[in-house]
């Protein structure tokens, strides 16, 4: 394992900040999951972020990591806002279906007249849509620019959080069971990956290199959470302790600077919870990576963190250092009165 | 699946303008074939609706239990009490059409009882394509074991309701027309009792919220699924009945494009949502009926599909429902 | 790391199996040369010899063909990426009529039957991509009964639309394919046999390329767990609509040949009953095992081709009152229905499952299995 293979850190507006999330809230109905929570995390620092049950730690956690939109708040990487609430969503599928049956409809009038000349305009509207989609698909960043300059703000989708540099792990572990963790592992480096789907048909010579490379890198990454010689294993197959190991070499393999881990030692034994924080310090340590950890083991929150934020009903009660969160009287009341061990 | 008396302003007020643009549109004569059609429709709708709702299933065999629930009040009609032509005897009609009704509802609902239990709650915890497939597979088996016992070619239903007109709003409107509609909207509110004040209902909402929570409370999964499925093959039998009596005949494969115009009625209206699938149910019919008005009968089916998808497009959690949309 | 036989020396099978995985396409080139050359031989032989004369065997495998065909494309979505289309054979009618439009005296046109091959699938695969855009977004559930309206519709208007498509009477003598100045004729069914199976070999090298691919596991990824594969970095929304277009285009291409070897289309050959009867050869074949998939549908085809036929035959002859009043051709479909269901009940990976679907679809499968993936085998 070595540097290399994790892509260097790049330049961001504000270098200090990997991630900032600015007054974020997200409601259900009525219900407010998370209130107007904000969290900075400096660049290579492990941040921890702890509550009890229901808190609202796993709804902030899919806000950032593009799978819920929030209600108000936004969210930046690297100095780019990446999540906030849509502006104008609706705007999106007029533009794709208006013109198309707006043009047609002309085409079908002009048809009355002159059958040849309608047939064509008909023909314009449906190759303009197949154009326009396929420019859409082809081209997504094009796309999103062009969206921005109707107005039109959405949240970055979780494959484009990957892409921007954030990897994520799953509270429950949700990895591709059927497949075989050194697969799971090649899924995770599908973004490093540029071969398509003619390189695929022609099986290209570039494609047979990439393929063979990715095995090579895929067992690396295996080999640095610990799991080496297990690649030919189905996922659904290796033990607990694994599977977690597996979703953050999963998560690794996207060469993130910011990993977000949710309760990456849940249900590991105190050895295995010991390999697993030390993992982590290695990489932020080795590559300079950043951390975002949800986190119920007090031991491995209090060991690692450089700073810790505490949520309570959805709002932050406390922020800071593990010791100044230690002593935070309003931390001990969350958490019944009982100090933090 | 949601109370839907609380905050119930919202939906009555789209279905009041619903109904208002499709009568000034459609004209007194139309719209009453449109209130039932659609009202047939609604009820189809509640059952792909509720049981979306509990399960997240879409359960395509439903629009072939409506099928089998007219072929059964065609059957007890025909079989049993030797009916063939109208009951003038205004008792003996209402007493009839009660019992056909009933006994149709809880013969379909032990129909959607037993085909949930044998096809699909073995399939609970598998792969979700699983499920789809075998709802595909009962399906086919529910149209061909009726195109097997009935024929393939349509069989016509007996018309036991005399075709008496009244006059309104200078119109001749059948009374089997109001028949229908208002038998849809008794059953429809009971079924809204029934959800929102019994002890069964209380278990239904809570299984369709978080069906792990309502289990540690101590509701019986098992017996509040298979509840409704009861009540919602019981309600597409009543569709069924209704239907055969409107249409006067009926097929073994009536039920593949009513089953999807409900189904497109129930996701207009926001899946899980039964006051939305029952205005969801009208707008369709309405689409329908205006096809036919504009002389394009045999495109309101595309029409509908059309519904569908531009449904899909702009607001695929319905008129009413909530987020659906999985941005992943 | 990890080898194909664990101990001592590897056995000729071994050796065999690890050839044919390091040189896959080679392997299946040569397989479906085998079976081209030895199926007519087979129905010369007694059993099969007596059911139908050769021709019309081969006549009939030519056609299986096309089902073959039809099913490989749809594993592709059902099997690959997890995708329920029950609208399949909507494209199939697409690349009909695409070929009838394209070459027959009702247009006045004529163009050739081998580019109209590469339009039909490009045309079917355009619609697949309309089609599912907006649908693809939401839950896999709205695709199935998406697809399902669209199936019925594109019949209806292709029935409807009357001035365009003759409606019910449908286009008749629709032009056959030429090659170098041969005439492919109705007589001779040979020709259509041979361009099939070429058709087949070459889509089945494709469908494995990519199966194998980064695209591929980007597919089962889907299939696994949509949010996981996301959070992966695997744009769904374009991945999934690839996998649906390439099955579109699949069908289109199965419907040119189709139509060129009936040189008829009308809107009641691509009822619901097709799109079910190739979703049936899908499942029994195994979801995600390309040749349990092909050999899935030419089974079925034969046995609704030939063997019910034949089954209604045998028992007229016997003069059994209730049996000889049975006709089984009539059934088939509950039989696939019930097919269907208990399959996902009893033994949801298909009669021919693929080593990773075996896997997958039993719930609490106890069988640890030590299966080395193909990519363990090239690293080496």
């Amino acid at each position: 394992m070595t540097a290399a293979m994790l892509t260097p850190l790049p330049s961001a507006a504000n270098p200090d900040l990997v991630l900032e999330a600015r007054n974020v809230t997200k409601s259900f109905g009525g219900l407010v999951a998370v209130n107007k929570v904000d969290l900075q995390i400096p660049r290579g620092s492990i941040i921890s972020l702890i509550g009890p049950n229901g808190a609202g730690k796993t709804t902030f956690f899919n806000v950032i990591a593009g799978i819920l939109d929030p209600t108000s708040g936004a969210v930046e990487f690297n100095g780019q806002q990446m999540v906030a609430r849509p502006v104008r969503a609706w705007l999106e599928p007029i533009t794709w279906v208006v013109p198309p049956i707006v043009i047609g409809l002309v085409g079908g009038l002009i048809y009355q007249a002159s059958a040849t000349i309608g047939a064509l305009v008909i023909l314009a509207a449906i190759i303009g849509l197949i154009t326009m989609l396929l420019a859409a698909i082809i081209r997504p960043a094009w796309y999103r620019n062009m969206l921005l300059r109707l107005g039109v703000f959405k949240s970055a989708r979780p494959n484009e959080m990957v892409r921007a540099g954030i990897g994520r792990t799953f509270q429950n572990i949700r990895l591709f069971a059927n497949m075989t963790a050194l697969e799971n592992v090649q899924v995770g480096m599908h973004l490093k990956m540029v071969s398509n789907a003619a390189d695929a048909l022609l099986s290209t010579p570039r494609a047979r290199a990439e393929e063979q490379r990715s095995v090579i890198t895929a067992r690396h990454f295996l080999e640095l959470v610990g799991l080496k010689g297990r690649g030919g294993q189905l996922a659904k197959n290796l033990p607990y302790g694994d599977q977690r190991r597996l979703e953050v070499a999963r998560a690794l393999a996207s060469e993130p600077t910011l990993v977000l881990l949710d309760e990456p030692t849940a249900g590991m034994n105190p050895n295995e919870t010991r390999q697993m924080t030390e993992l982590i310090s290695r990489l932020r340590h080795d590559l300079g990576l950043s951390f975002l950890l949800i986190e119920h083991d007090m031991k491995v929150v209090m060991g690692i963190s450089d700073r810790i934020t505490v949520l309570d009903h959805g709002e932050r009660i406390a922020e800071g250092t593990p010791e100044e969160v230690r002593a935070n009287p309003r931390v001990i009341e969350a958490y019944l009165g009982k100090p933090p061990e | 699946m949601r109370s839907d008396f609380r905050g119930i302003a919202r939906p009555l007020g789209i279905g009041a303008i619903a109904l208002v643009v499709e009568y000034l549109l459609l004209g007194t004569q139309q719209f009453a074939n449109a209130l039932t059609l659609g009202a047939i429709y609604a009820l189809i709708a509640l059952g792909y609706t509720m049981v979306y709702g509990i399960v997240e299933l879409i359960n395509f065999a439903h629009g072939d239990v409506f099928m089998v629930g007219s072929f059964l009040a065609m059957w007890i009609m025909t079989t049993i009490f030797g009916l063939t032509g109208p009951v003038t005897n205004l008792l003996n009609l209402v007493a009839l059409l009660a019992i056909v009704m009933l006994a149709t509802m809880i013969g379909m609902g032990f129909l959607g009882m037993f085909i949930e239990r044998v096809a699909y709650r073995p399939l609970r915890h598998a792969p979700r394509l699983a499920p789809l497939i075998t709802a595909i597979g009962v399906s086919f088996i529910l149209q061909n074991i009726i195109a097997s016992l009935f024929g393939p070619s349509p069989v016509n239903f007996p018309q036991i309701v005399p075709p008496d007109k009244f006059v309104i709003l200078g119109s001749r409107i059948a009374y089997l027309n109001l028949f229908i509609v208002i038998m849809a909207v008794v059953l429809m509110i009971v079924l809204q009792l029934f959800v929102g004040r019994t002890r069964l209902g209380r278990a239904m909402r809570s299984t369709a919220q978080d069906r792990e929570a309502a289990e540690l409370m101590g509701v019986d999964i098992n017996q509040t699924i298979a509840i409704t499925f009861f009540i919602a093959a019981a309600l597409a039998g009543a569709g069924g009945m209704v239907q055969g009596l409107y249409a006067g005949s009926i097929k073994f494969d009536l039920g593949f494009f009513v089953g999807l115009k409900a189904f497109t009625a129930a996701v207009l209206g926001g899946i899980g949502n039964t006051t939305g699938a029952a205005i969801g149910g009208f707008v369709i019919a309405f689409v329908e009926v205006y096809a036919t008005v504009l002389g394009y009968t045999q495109w309101s089916e595309v029409a509908v599909f059309t519904v569908l998808i531009l449904v899909l497009v702009f607001r695929p959690s319905g008129l009413l429902g909530q987020q659906l949309g999985e941005r992943a | 790391m990890t080898t194909i036989s664990k101990s001592g020396a590897p056995s000729a099978w071994a050796r065999f199996r690890s050839m044919s995985r390091n040189h896959r396409s080679i392997t299946i080139l040569v397989g479906w040369a085998l079976i081209a050359g030895l199926l007519p031989q087979i129905v010369r032989i007694p059993p099969m010899s007596t059911f139908q004369p050769e021709s019309l065997w081969i006549d009939g495998f030519a056609d299986a063909g096309v089902f073959i065909l039809l099913a490989m494309g749809l594993n592709v979505v059902v099997g690959l990426a997890g995708l329920l289309d029950l609208g399949y054979a909507a494209f199939f009618a697409i690349g009909s009529y695409v070929y009838a439009f394209g070459a027959s005296p009702f247009t006045g046109v004529q163009i050739p039957f081998w580019p109209m091959l590469i339009v039909g699938a490009v045309i079917a695969a355009t619609l697949g991509l309309l089609l599912g855009a907006p649908t693809l977004r939401l839950r896999g559930d709205y695709l199935a009964i998406v697809t399902l309206g669209f199936g019925e519709i594109v019949p209806a208007v292709f029935l409807n639309a009357s001035d365009l498509t003759k409606g019910t009477n449908g286009i008749g003598g629709i032009y056959k394919p030429q090659l170098f100045g041969f005439n492919f004729t109705l007589e001779n069914p040979v020709p259509y046999y041979v361009t099939m199976v070429a058709i087949l070999a070459v889509t089945m090298v494709l469908l494995y390329r990519l199966q194998d691919s980064r695209l591929g596991r980007a597919w089962m990824a889907i299939r696994e767990d949509e949010l996981a594969a996301a959070s992966s970095g695997i744009n769904t929304i374009t991945t999934k609509l690839l996998a649906f277009a390439l099955g579109a285009s699949t069908a289109g291409l199965a419907g040119v040949f189709a139509t060129s070897k009936l040189t008829f289309v009308g809107p009641g050959q691509f009822g619901f009953q097709v799109s079910f009867t190739v979703l049936a050869m899908v499942v029994l074949g195994g979801m995600g095992n390309i040749w349990g998939v092909a050999t899935g549908a030419f089974v079925i085809y034969t046995i609704q081709a030939v063997l019910l036929k034949e089954l209604n035959q045998f028992f007229q002859a016997l003069h059994v009152p209730i049996l000889q009043s049975i006709d089984f051709v009539q059934y088939q479909y509950l039989l696939y229905g019930i097919a269907l269901v208990g399959m996902m009940l009893l033994r949801p990976e298909g009669l021919f499952p693929s080593s990773r679907r075996r896997e997958e679809l039993h719930v609490n499968s106890e069988d640890v299995g030590d299966i080395p993936p193909p990519t363990e085998a090239l690293g080496q």
